[in-house]
């Protein structure tokens, strides 16, 4: 059987989640037998590199046109639909990534392949492949089968933790006829923006140490960094403390700030406003400091203490040095 | 040659076909606009013209500017006696007012207005060029200079005419005695008599060629609002404050500019914005650095509709953006300011019902009205949580839809869910039990009276949740409503009989001051640390759109306090900045929250004091307020209800 990997490219290179869905084809490849093969398609405006970088499968597919790079849905769309018709695979496998997302259920309606999303385990037994997907982002795991021809997508990491053997044999490189409705592109790219990689994302972070008005002043600020760096938390706070410049908007907690989710979330001097409760209460673990007992922060609270922040922040760090 | 009075008469033609040219897209856009349901109620109209207009009511709240705009329009008027006498004896030789006293006391008090008119004139020039006033920035001062320049000339022009004419005549008059002292240093000076006459000739016709000029500018230029602010205020809106109206589906077309939609009555509001700004300084949204300036909105509006806009390769591109409409707290402080009775809250909640058409709300509040849509309220909690308020109480509340009640309690979002609120709540149930009030609530049935959705826009939804509290309502048998929210206040009491629901709709502060009065309750400083001295803001639903200012003040008295009343008060009170949906969005790109702007208001006028509220959402902003200030020692929020006893 013949298995096609659509490879995603940034910046005339493969992405690493490619390399995975690779080393997954390969994986599945290896399960079925000897007849099998592991083919790559590559679509790009210039090809020649990024082929080159791929090894250890039986041969990349190149398809070379000015509108395939940057990437836009439509270009890619059609590139893809012209190499499956050429090439016929048996599964064609995607990364279970934005341009995956975007692809593969398109092919699915062109060509009436069956489709299986969110893929985390495939095998291929006899005419029907196997799959464990995900549902619901994850919340929820699903056996499913499917007849070959078929398309699934991969979630990056989820199969094949190890990476292609380098340099065991080169792969055969075909290059494709280019379908000249490429030529006329309805997406025009305007423009690509990197996430700036210097701000916090503390939305992302499993630990938050969040800071309150209560701290007092800006003095403050270095000791609650220092005890957020002993738990290898993220500090964050509360509206007052962004409001008095203490600390940069990007960590703020709150409905006008961000909606957290972290394993742990402590808090020093929050008094927990219904905004400030709307932002974390969906933490799995709260545990709230504050010398007010009638602090609201303390009716969502799993743990809490009515004790100065400053001696618990201090007896905390002491803990944590030994 | 041709004769004096057909060169007048060539003149006089050139100059009105020129400013009928440059009239004709003001003219345009007042005909081809869709109608306006202004044309009722001639008598009220009529009446109010006299304090509007001839009395100058708003203009003379700013002393300087509006004693001023007062001395030129008298003077103004006096001096069309002038440019009648002028033309009328150009175009038809022999015509005079001599026979009505053109040469009596009609010269004095053109004499007397030529002069209080320059001196105007001076006094608005060094206001702009000098005092620069902060609500003249975006103005065009430009064309105000023309103007001021225009008017000297005219007036200059006038007297040096007759100087001469009485130089040339040999004789002075007590009834001109400004031109006889300008004659007599002539004469003086060597002038002679036939100098004199030649002069008088040119600076007749310099007078006569720069009113025309001034005419031929006028089209052009802010100063149309000479002829167009009586029709204005004359055409203005008798509807309640509270009541906004229906929508006009004509203006969400793809691709009509911003302005298509609106009525004559509406567009007659552009063109006569006078750019005084008094509008962007009320503005709280403006205050806050938010990117609306209610003058500018109109500006701009004006220009794009005059085809005078930046975009000048006339793509239906919207001049006003988003971010300006959203900026909105609706306080209607701009309509209440306008001294030509512009309406510019409406304008932006019309335009925003386009945007909410076109699917582009701002991100938080496009939450907000999900969940209202939804759940039938803000928060997005359940109905079933609507009375969890009522747990804390240690007796039974009257389900209105059960049993009889006297005052059916529409408690509203804010006072029901918010956590902050909900204890004022509480306390309001409390005082109203032991009073032996009548009342009841409608327990889950309530939902969010809509005034603040209908005002973001949302005009579907608004009918959709007023439909719904109609129904539940009607379902209940009572005798009039109480408020505690000012906004639900609003709505129920202004809006609602759109749908033919009416009832007697009455906040909270105005019961218990009843209350107060009979006796039935106390009101009392209970807490011994707090401030002797408070403050009042009045919430602009209740004290702007509903004219209550005094209930509240009387039970802030009654409890032994000391009120000191901010300098903004009473109908010019600050807004929060909780309204038109506000509350919902995102404030981060405010430079200085109204409600922080508010607090220290009250510092100034007392180093320790207590803020007293009268609404829920004033509760929830001015206390999160006094936290980002860290002023939690100096200035304590308290509801109105805490000081009942």
């Amino acid at each position: 059987m013949k298995i096609l990997v659509y490879a995603e490219t940034n910046s005339g290179s493969l992405t690493e989640q490619s390399f995975s869905t690779i080393a997954a084809a390969l994986e599945i490849s290896n399960g079925t037998g000897d007849d099998s093969s592991v083919e790559v398609l590559v679509c790009a405006a210039d090809t020649a590199n990024i082929a080159a970088s791929i090894s250890g499968i039986d041969s990349v597919i190149c398809l070379q046109h000015p509108n395939l790079t940057p990437y836009t849905s439509d270009a890619h769309a059609l590139a893809i639909c012209h190499a499956i018709s050429e090439i016929t695979p048996d599964l064609v496998l995607f990364t279970y990534s934005s341009a995956g997302i975007d692809q593969a259920p398109f092919l699915s309606a062109k060509t009436s392949m069956p489709l299986i999303s969110a893929c985390v385990e495939l095998s291929v037994d006899g005419d029907t492949i196997k799959a464990t997907a995900q549902l619901y982002g994850g919340k929820l795991v699903a056996e499913v089968e499917a007849d070959l021809p078929a398309i699934a997508s991969i979630v990056p990491g989820s199969m094949a933790g190890k990476v292609m053997e380098s340099g065991s044999n080169a792969p055969e490189i075909k290059t494709l006829q280019v379908p000249t409705s490429l030529d006329k592109n309805r997406t025009v790219f305007v423009s690509a923006s990197e996430p700036d990689t210097s701000t916090v994302n503390i939305a992302a972070a499993e630990r938050i140490l969040c800071v309150g008005r209560g701290i007092g002043s800006a003095d403050a600020i270095d000791d609650m960094k220092a005890l957020a760096d002993a738990l290898g938390a993220e500090l964050a706070s509360s509206r007052p403390v962004i409001d008095a410049g203490w600390l940069p908007k990007e960590r703020q907690i709150g409905k006008s700030g961000n909606t957290v989710k972290p394993k742990v979330y402590i808090s020093l001097g929050v008094s927990g406003a219904p905004e400030h409760i709307e932002g974390m209460a969906g933490a799995e673990l709260i545990i709230a400091i504050n010398e007010d007992p009638a602090a609201p922060i303390f009716q969502v609270a799993h743990y809490g203490a009515t004790v100065d922040l400053f001696d618990f922040a201090e007896a905390m760090s002491e803990k944590l040095a030994e | 040659m041709i004769s004096e009075s057909l060169a007048v008469w060539i003149v006089l033609g050139i100059a009105f076909l020129v400013t009928a040219l440059r009239s004709y897209p003001a003219f345009r856009a007042i005909i081809t606009a869709p109608s306006s349901d202004r044309k009722n109620r001639l008598g009220a109209r009529l009446s109010s013209l006299g304090a509007g207009w001839f009395g100058h009511k708003r203009l003379l709240k700013k002393r300087y500017s509006g004693v001023l705009h007062s001395v030129v329009v008298i003077s103004f008027i006096v001096l069309l006696s002038s440019i009648i006498e002028s033309f009328g004896s150009g175009l038809f030789p022999g015509f005079s007012l001599r026979k009505i006293g053109g040469e009596t006391w009609i010269a004095l008090l053109q004499e007397i207005s030529a002069v209080t008119m320059i001196l105007a004139i001076s006094f608005a020039f060094y206001q702009r060029f000098f005092l620069k006033p902060e609500r003249f920035k975006r103005s065009n001062s430009a064309d105000a200079y023309v103007v001021y320049f225009l008017i000297l000339l005219i007036v200059t022009s006038m007297m040096l005419e007759q100087s001469f004419k009485l130089l040339a005549s040999g004789h002075s008059t007590y009834w001109r005695p400004f031109s006889s002292i300008t004659s007599d240093v002539m004469a003086q000076i060597g002038v002679s008599i036939q100098a004199a006459s030649t002069a008088e000739q040119i600076f007749y016709w310099v007078h006569l060629l720069v009113i025309l000029t001034f005419l031929v500018f006028l089209p052009g230029s802010k100063h149309r609002h000479m002829f167009l602010a009586i029709p204005n205020i004359f055409w203005r809106s008798l509807e309640p404050k509270g009541k906004l109206a229906t929508p006009n589906n004509s203006g969400v077309q793809p691709g009509a500019k911003q302005w298509e939609g609106f009525d004559w009555k509406q567009r007659l509001d552009l063109l006569s914005c006078t750019e005084c700004g008094r509008c962007q300084e009320v503005c709280p949204a403006f205050s806050a650095s938010l990117p609306l300036s209610p003058k500018s909105l109109i500006m701009s509006l004006r220009d794009d509709m005059l085809g005078k806009s930046n975009s000048a390769d006339g793509s239906s591109e919207a001049v006003i953006s988003p971010d300006i409409l959203w900026s909105c707290t609706t306080c209607n402080a701009c309509v209440e300011v306008c001294p030509v009775h512009i309406e510019q809250m409406p304008k932006i909640v019309d335009l925003r019902r386009g945007l909410v058409e076109k699917g582009t709300v701002e991100p938080m509040l496009q939450k907000a009205l999900g969940n209202l849509q939804q759940k039938g309220n803000s928060f997005g909690k359940s109905s079933k949580m609507r009375p969890r308020w009522t747990r804390a109480l240690d007796f039974d509340i009257k389900d209105a839809r059960k049993e009889p009640v006297d005052y059916l309690w529409f408690v509203g979002d804010f006072a029901s869910y918010d956590p902050r609120a909900q204890i004022i709540t509480q306390n309001v149930a409390r005082i109203l039990h032991s009073a032996g009030v009548d009342f009841g609530i409608m327990f889950d049935g309530e939902q969010s009276a809509g005034n603040d959705v209908r005002r973001v826009g949302e005009e579907g939804l608004f009918e959709t949740l007023a439909a719904e509290n109609i129904a539940a309502l009607e379902e209940c048998s009572f005798n009039r409503i109480i408020t505690t929210d000012p906004h639900s206040l609003n709505t129920l009491r202004n809006e609602y009989p759109m749908f033919g629901f009416s009832a007697e709709v009455f906040h909270y502060s105005t019961v218990l001051a009843e209350l107060l009065e009979k006796g039935v309750i106390k009101a009392s400083l209970n807490d011994e640390s707090l401030p002797k001295t408070a403050t009042y803001h009045d919430p602009c639903y209740l004290g702007r759109y509903n004219n209550e200012f005094e209930a509240p003040r009387d039970i802030i008295k009654a409890s032994g306090f000391t009120l000191l009343d901010m300098p903004r008060c009473r109908e010019n009170s600050f807004c929060c900045g909780a309204g038109g949906g506000r509350i919902w969005m995102d404030d981060s790109a405010m430079v200085e929250r109204p409600s922080e702007n508010r607090i220290r208001e009250a510092l100034a006028v007392n180093d320790e004091l207590c803020f007293v509220v009268s609404c829920p959402k004033d509760l929830v902003m001015f206390k999160a307020a006094v936290q980002s200030l860290g002023v939690e020692e100096k200035v304590f929020v308290k509801d109105i209800s805490e000081l009942i006893r």
